[in-house]
């Protein structure tokens, strides 16, 4: 076999070498899990990192309640197919409260039921290092930090003071009380993601790839209709379109776009055309200017 | 799609000095090659409405200035990085900031670039901060340069004024081993040369920017050898060990022979995986896990190759430094060091000479400061294989940590083993401390008292020896202003000295302490670094830090031997507590607050917590 220094090789040769060092160095690791398809790519290359052993760290998924119900399925596939427990936490206190995207703003929502309770998911762990699927390409925010992002005794971000990251020699000591956020997928780009999905032939949500789906009309916005939580107002009308999610987050935060992508190699062409980013259908990424970094500043992914 | 998916990367930074324009540059590239989303120009429209002066719809250096300090300032603060991809590569940018203060983050993007377009204002010509960052670029071996000479519309695309710029940056850096630069005219708020051709630049007959971008071939070292730094060893359910690391050279096959390094023992290659299978051989580059014929005693940092010969053994060697913190460097301190997968302690040992950018010449120095690059001698606290840079980029580089905070505080480069290692042989002694321990009846260990001038460290230190007499316990009392009349009295009372003031009675104490016997020291020793090199010389729990403490205010109201008001009146310079630092301990064994206590009561406690450590019967 010929190894080709080509940018899929390349990119997965760093993912790897990035999650073993943090196995030779943290206490207690733990990988961000998400549904999502970064964290699918992201739990592959965990699997490849230690292959034929186990991976040597447990993953967790915070959530919110408020996932596709297609993403709540897949969650159980994946934990079988790759033998591997994923942990659940809430922020029980939020969900007593009722806090949900409906009625609450979503900056409020976003900041409890997702920054509060991975900060509330980190402490009760203690995990010392947390994996996340977030990459440089998302946001101009994101495109700043580092590989191995420090974070303060309360999970804060301090863009002005981050540590020089020189090479690939990372520098992973930890201050008491410190933790760090590692971003095996710093330097990928979504259609780096895409062309791994489809080389590796990576399991994903099925909400990714273009379907008849009923979805409303909303800020225009198409807001995928999954269960009877989302109040539809006489306006509005429910309709079958042919669409996919770019980014999958939660309902009804995360809008869903108008293609007939149904192959991963299908997504390929269309995320080379198109003229729209990935985060667009991300609406907690518009609550104010910079609203990424103020949530990222505050602990966010 | 295979024929994309083939695509090789270029990573490259964008650096120079403040505003000539390199975020500007990068926005421009991306924009006029159709890299930018729609969203993202309307998001961009509103940030320039919000934060711009200029009279353009877009400001385009807003693509990459992602922070909010950043866009209110108008300056880039740190790297931001870009992806795009052209039909023939794709593209890694890291953008990076012109300002002085902010050159660790122009490192942190250089470090891991293969190019470097190096920008000039037209209009300012070449700056200190030009070659500064030219000279980083030498120092990271980066071969290949592109100087973007901006700003052209300022200086009526003057053709001369161009040359003159080109000639005179290609006889500044004719020495620091590029092997090509392109220089090229542009502006980049209107986009001449960048993507596009320009009518006002039609005397220049190169490339475009991106033409030259997308052609130019990256020579690549090309070593045969195989080399393989064991980053991880692993063992699972039936205890079968595997080796994972990523080969940096060279190539293997199942049933090769390998070396384990530094100890060179021979092995055989059983097994190897490669992502989710067995396969029969690998290349240079890829991750693996390996089995080995023998199961030998492998540790993180060892490397298996090819070729034992081809390594030096050394626990010295000497290096291009870049330091990146605002706390200086001083000889003889001790920091960690991260050299391939190895971390453990090291100390610069010599400063050979510091370049001062505004002339380029070597100077001396005993201590480096922010931004400072330097050649220096560095000595580890063990033997490793050593790989120059210019030979191998992944086992040639370094960092420097410090033991306190942290913090990431330098780049390095291996030039060579260092030409200073002398061959010292150390004796050990057959009598053992343990041996020496077991004649007295009790064990040795080191009292290390710290404090300001005057806190009661003396005489806490005296009243706990005649404690210790008493009870038949060989003590023996290290004080600081007593040393500092006989061994020390050629050190003056400078941060440097003070390392090395503590760094020699560290050193008295454990000789002492290997003979068997308790060294009290009492020793203001301010700075924490140098409290914890001297911790680091003795095993775990043998050496005890007790803080003994006093507020400034009370040791003025105090002042015994008057050298506070001394102080206060400038008779005494560099004093601790007036106009030098003390570093209060983080963490110490035991403290003791000499305000609330009375002396005999601090005696008796601190005899009292010593006394069981030292296994001695208290009747």
């Amino acid at each position: 076999m010929i190894f080709k220094k080509n940018q899929l090789n390349v990119l997965e040769a760093e993912s790897i070498h990035i999650f073993r060092e943090v196995s030779a160095n943290a206490k207690k690791p733990v990988l961000l899990y998400s549904i999502g398809k970064d964290s699918s790519v992201l739990l592959h290359l965990a699997k490849k990192a230690f292959y034929p052993n186990k991976i040597p760290f447990p993953l967790l998924h915070i959530d919110t309640g408020w996932k596709f119900s297609e993403m709540y399925r897949f969650k159980s596939i994946v934990s079988k197919l790759y033998a591997v427990n994923i942990e659940t936490f809430k922020n029980h206190e939020g969900e007593e409260n009722n806090i949900n995207p409906i009625t609450n703003n979503s900056e409020i929502y976003t900041d409890i039921m997702k920054t509060q309770a991975l900060k509330k998911a980190l402490d009760y762990y203690n995990f010392d290092f947390s994996f996340g699927g977030a990459r440089r390409d998302e946001e101009k925010s994101r495109a700043k930090e580092r590989i191995f992002s420090l974070r303060s005794a309360n999970h804060t971000w301090d863009p002005k003071q981050q540590r020089p990251e020189l090479w690939d020699l990372y520098n992973m000591k930890l201050s008491e009380k410190q933790n760090m956020r590692v971003f095996p997928l710093s330097n990928w780009t979504e259609l780096d993601v895409w062309k791994y999905i489809k080389r590796e032939k990576i399991k994903i949500v099925s909400l990714y790839y273009a379907k008849k789906r009923p979805v409303i009309e909303r800020n225009k916005m198409l807001i995928l209709i999954d269960d009877e939580r989302l109040k539809i107002k006489k306006s509005e009308k429910v309709t079958m379109k042919m669409i996919r999610f770019r980014t999958l987050g939660c309902y009804p935060l995360t809008a869903a776009i108008r293609s007939t992508a149904n192959s991963t190699k299908k997504i390929i062409q269309e995320i080379s055309q198109r003229k729209q980013s990935e985060r667009q259908g991300r609406l907690i990424d518009k609550d104010t200017n910079s609203s990424m970094e103020i949530k990222k500043l505050q602990g966010y992914f | 799609m295979d024929r994309i998916e083939d695509k090789e990367t270029l990573k490259f930074i964008t650096c120079g000095s403040v505003d000539d324009g390199k975020s500007t540059l990068i926005g421009r590239l991306l924009y006029d090659k159709k890299a930018i989303y729609t969203d993202q120009i309307e998001e961009l429209k509103k940030a320039t409405k919000k934060y711009s002066d200029t009279n353009e719809q877009l400001d385009l250096s807003l693509l990459l200035d992602g922070l909010s300090s950043e866009r209110e300032q108008k300056i880039t603060i740190d790297v931001s990085y870009k992806y795009f991809e052209t039909n023939k590569r794709k593209f890694i940018i890291a953008d990076t900031p012109g300002h002085e203060q902010y050159t660790k983050n122009m490192v942190t993007g250089a470090s891991n670039a293969k190019l470097a377009i190096i920008l000039v204002n037209g209009k300012k010509g070449i700056l200190d901060q030009s070659i500064r960052h030219s000279l980083i670029c030498s120092f990271l071996k980066i071969k290949n340069i592109i100087l973007a000479i901006n700003k052209m519309d300022l200086i009526n695309y003057n053709a001369s004024k161009f040359m003159k710029i080109s000639e005179q940056f290609n006889d500044l850096v004719k020495n620091f081993g590029f092997e090509s630069v392109y220089s090229i005219p542009i502006s980049a708020l209107y986009g001449h040369n960048v993507v596009k051709k320009s009518k006002d630049l039609n005397w220049f007959k190169g490339q475009t920017l991106i033409n030259y971008l997308e052609k130019i071939r990256i020579k690549k070292k090309t070593n045969k050898k195989f080399i393989f730094p064991v980053q991880l060893v692993s063992t699972d359910s039936k205890n079968k060990r595997r080796y994972l690391g990523t080969i940096r050279s060279g190539n293997l096959k199942i049933g090769d022979k390998v070396f384990l390094m530094p100890y060179k023992e021979e092995n055989t290659i059983k097994t190897i995986y490669f992502s989710n299978k067995k396969v029969t051989n690998a290349q240079d580059g890829q991750p693996l896990s390996l089995e080995l014929k023998k199961e030998i005693d492998v540790s993180r940092g060892d490397i298996l190759c090819s070729q034992p010969t081809d390594f030096e053994i050394s626990d010295e060697l000497e290096a291009n430094i870049i330091w990146l913190d605002k706390k200086q460097a001083f000889i003889g301190r001790l920091y960690y060091i991260k050299i391939g997968y190895n971390l453990f302690g090291a100390q610069i040992i010599k400063i050979n000479h510091k370049i001062n950018i505004k002339t380029g010449l070597e100077e001396k120095s005993n201590t480096l400061s922010i931004n400072d690059l330097s050649v220096v001698e560095i000595s580890l606290e063990k033997k490793i294989t050593i790989s120059s840079y210019e030979e191998n980029k992944k086992l040639g580089s370094f960092i420097l940590i410090d033991r306190v905070n942290n913090n990431t505080l330098a780049a390095g480069m291996i030039n060579k083993v260092s030409t200073n290692s002398k061959n010292i042989f150390y004796n050990s002694s057959t009598v053992s401390k343990n041996d020496r321990n077991k004649l007295k009846g009790h064990k040795s260990k080191v009292l290390w008292l710290t404090g300001m001038s005057g806190a009661g460290k003396s005489t806490l230190a005296n009243m706990l020896e005649i404690k210790l007499y008493k009870k038949g316990i060989h003590s023996y009392i290290l004080d600081g202003d007593n040393l500092r009349k006989g061994i020390n009295k050629d050190l003056s009372f400078s941060e440097e000295a003070r390392i090395e003031n503590i760094r020699r009675v560290a050193e008295i104490s454990k000789l002492m302490y290997e003979a068997g016997i308790v060294v009290i020291i009492a020793l203001i020793s301010p700075y924490e670094t140098d409290r914890v090199m001297a911790k680091q010389l003795f095993k775990k729990n043998d050496f005890i830090e007790i803080y003994v403490q006093a507020s400034l205010s009370t040791l003025e109201k105090r002042d015994v031997k008057g050298l506070y008001l001394k102080a206060r009146k400038g008779k005494i310079k560099d004093f601790t507590g007036i106009d030098s630092p003390y570093e209060i301990p983080s963490s110490p064994d035991i403290t003791i607050n000499t305000e609330t206590m009375s002396k005999e009561d601090a005696a008796n406690y601190l005899y009292n917590k010593v006394s069981k450590i030292l296994r001695v019967n208290n009747n």
